[in-house]
């Protein structure tokens, strides 16, 4: 005869034999000991119980009612002993950092899936997008902005390389424990082998993604070199010879980047500094086309890369900042406005006609201007720097008399400055009893360097009076559109006049 | 090595369909694949804690009720993630083996 107690497993009423109670009691708690570390173990305990629970009742047919301890030793030999619970754990005996660690991703560069230096590939893995999304975004990226160029070797360089199994695990956001790392080692030691067997085995799948890889890679490289060739020569000429997109000339010469600087700059080591500036972000950007070219077509030593890139990223940074030493010099010296405003003469009557200057003509101050091109930028002759193309503006006349000013303006690094600079703009306009002589060119001293002079005509216009411009009335002229008083013209360096 | 691949045959079975502990024990059975059953209790509370699963409850005709095991989205990732390591493994493997033979 033996001791019965009622107990309840998982809310459902049993009778067991007390030795069956015990056998199962202490079961259950060597599993807790075993489990304790394992988060969730009320839940697997609670499971472990179901499946008792489960196999219990399929015991208790045909009339039993009591679970003898037989039963139970059976059932416990099934699900298996404690240690079998942790035999396959033994590995993770920190679960509790397991799971701390485990949503903790790190930056890595993927050297193992790397086309140039890993980066994509490190984002890919951090971000948990395939690496070719993250390629083509960043190649679209590059393309169209051109910026991403810099930052993927300020990248390449800042961040490491996953190098140890841990670090590679960190970069995916797996835990760092040993079961992944030793997962983790065997696809590495998996792809040693696939390399060195595919090495053996031509047109396995591996090499096929090998080669087209390499493909790729060759094709980038030869692009990103065409580029720094296109570069190397834009910036060259532009540096040297003629950048024909100035439209800046010297007796009918186009003129190179030294020779427009100087006439920007005051001071001669500013013009030497925007110079050595542009020149050496150019010759960066050209450098480092030149090093990923090479790169992707043929691999050498990462330290020469590191060097390389280092190098790069110097003379660009130097370039930026010799450029903007110089930029923030030029912005001081274009700080202030001034405008001085003379009278060029007056005229009694109703009938004023605006007569542009002939062109190819000795004007005063004994220079000739060479007035072919365009309306566009400034000319070089001499010791004096010629602008084209004058404003005029119209306002009712105060008094019955036509009156004629003359505003020049520019800037300066002081209002004294440009108020100097702004006198030193001449023009050969003159008025002859009716007739303005507008010469639609103006000219001041190439020491008193590019300031944005300006030459405005303001003309007064008597009650009654009318300007004419070859046979045509051009002031007061309505514009039929808009209904309104047409008080500007411009006259462009072909003598052509346009009110607006 | 036993352990992942316990867990890629785990979420196989219930990425067919969903499925209590005694089911995927009878599946393991049934594949000859010897397993402890022990072990695939704590398995189903990481899969779950890793939320590569979920279970809901279900009344049974006899007995407690049942945790019915299912899939997640996450978990079907995951899966097709061992599904091509596993291929690769095999590829691998065999690709070594068969070169022994080669050479031997």
């Amino acid at each position: 005869m033996n001791k019965t107690v009622s107990i309840h497993l998982q809310g459902i009423p049993f009778i067991f034999e007390e030795g069956a109670y015990e056998s199962l009691d202490s079961y259950l708690n060597a599993l807790r000991k075993v489990l304790a570390n394992e988060p969730g173990l009320e839940e697997i305990i609670q499971d472990v119980e179901l499946r008792i629970v489960e196999l219990v009742q399929q015991q208790l047919t045909g009339g039993k009612q009591v679970v003898e301890q037989k039963v139970i030793q059976e059932i416990i030999a099934k699900i298996g002993q404690p240690k079998d619970f942790s035999n396959e754990n033994t590995t993770d005996a920190e679960p509790h950092k397991e799971q701390s660690s485990k949503r903790e991703r790190r930056f890595f560069r993927d050297t193992e899936k790397a086309l140039l230096g890993g980066v994509c590939a490190g984002a890919a893995a951090y971000f948990n997008i395939d690496v070719v999304i993250i390629r083509a975004i960043y190649l679209i990226a590059f393309l169209s902005f051109g910026v991403g160029g810099l930052l993927y070797f300020i990248l390449w360089i800042i961040i490491p390389s996953a190098k140890t199994s841990s670090e590679k695990l960190q970069m995916r956001g797996e835990a760092v424990n040993l079961e992944n790392m030793k997962s983790e080692l065997r696809t590495a030691t998996n792809r040693i082998k696939k390399g060195a067997s595919s090495l053996r085995n031509n047109g396995s799948v591996g090499e096929i993604f090998q080669k087209s890889a390499r493909i790729f890679g060759i094709s980038v490289g030869l692009f990103i070199l065409l580029i720094g060739t296109i570069l190397l020569i834009t910036a060259l000429i532009f540096l040297f010879i003629q950048p024909q997109f100035i439209p800046v000339e010297i007796n009918g010469e186009h003129f190179s980047l030294n020779e427009l600087l100087p006439l920007v700059f005051e001071k001669h080591i500013d013009f030497q500094r925007a110079f050595w500036g542009i020149g050496l972000v150019l010759l960066s950007i050209t450098g480092l086309c030149f090093v990923t070219g090479i790169r992707c077509l043929k691999h050498f030593p990462s330290k020469i890369l590191y060097w390389s890139f280092g190098f790069i990223l110097l003379s660009f940074i130097g370039g930026i900042s010799l450029s903007a030493m110089a930029g923030i010099n030029f912005a001081q010296a274009m700080d202030s406005y001034g405008e001085v405003e003379k009278e060029v003469g007056t005229y009694r009557g109703t009938h004023l006609v605006l007569k542009n200057e002939q062109k190819n003509k000795f004007i005063a101050g004994g220079y000739t201007i060479n007035s072919e091109g365009d309306d566009l930028g400034f000319y070089v002759k001499d010791d004096n720097i010629f602008f084209r193309g004058v404003e005029i503006s119209y306002e009712p006349s105060e008094d019955s008399l036509f009156h004629i000013y003359q505003i020049n303006s520019s800037q300066g690094k002081s209002h004294e400055h440009a108020i100097y600079n702004a006198r030193k703009v001449k023009s050969s306009s003159h008025l002859m009893d009716s007739i303005f002589k507008i010469s639609p060119t103006y000219f001041f001293p190439k020491t008193c360097k590019l300031r944005d002079q300006k030459l405005t005509y303001r003309i007064t216009v008597p009650s009654n009076g009318k300007i004419w411009h070859e046979g045509e009335i051009i002031y007061p002229l309505i514009d039929s559109s808009a209904m309104e008083l047409r008080t500007h013209g411009y006259f462009s360096v072909n003598g052509e006049y346009s009110a607006w | 090595m036993r352990k992942g691949i316990l867990e890629y045959c785990i979420l196989s079975i219930l990425n067919k369909g969903e499925a209590y502990p005694s089911e995927i024990l009878d599946y393991l059975e049934k594949a000859q694949l010897t397993v402890v059953e022990g072990t695939i209790y704590p398995l189903l509370t990481r899969l779950k804690n890793m939320q590569l699963l979920d279970y809901r409850w279900a009344e049974s005709t006899a007995g407690p009720p049942r945790k019915y095991y299912c899939i997640t989205e996450d978990g079907q990732r995951f899966l097709s993630e061992l599904e091509r390591t596993w291929l690769e493994l095999q590829q691998a493997v065999s690709t070594i083996t068969q070169n022994k033979e080669n050479h031997e």
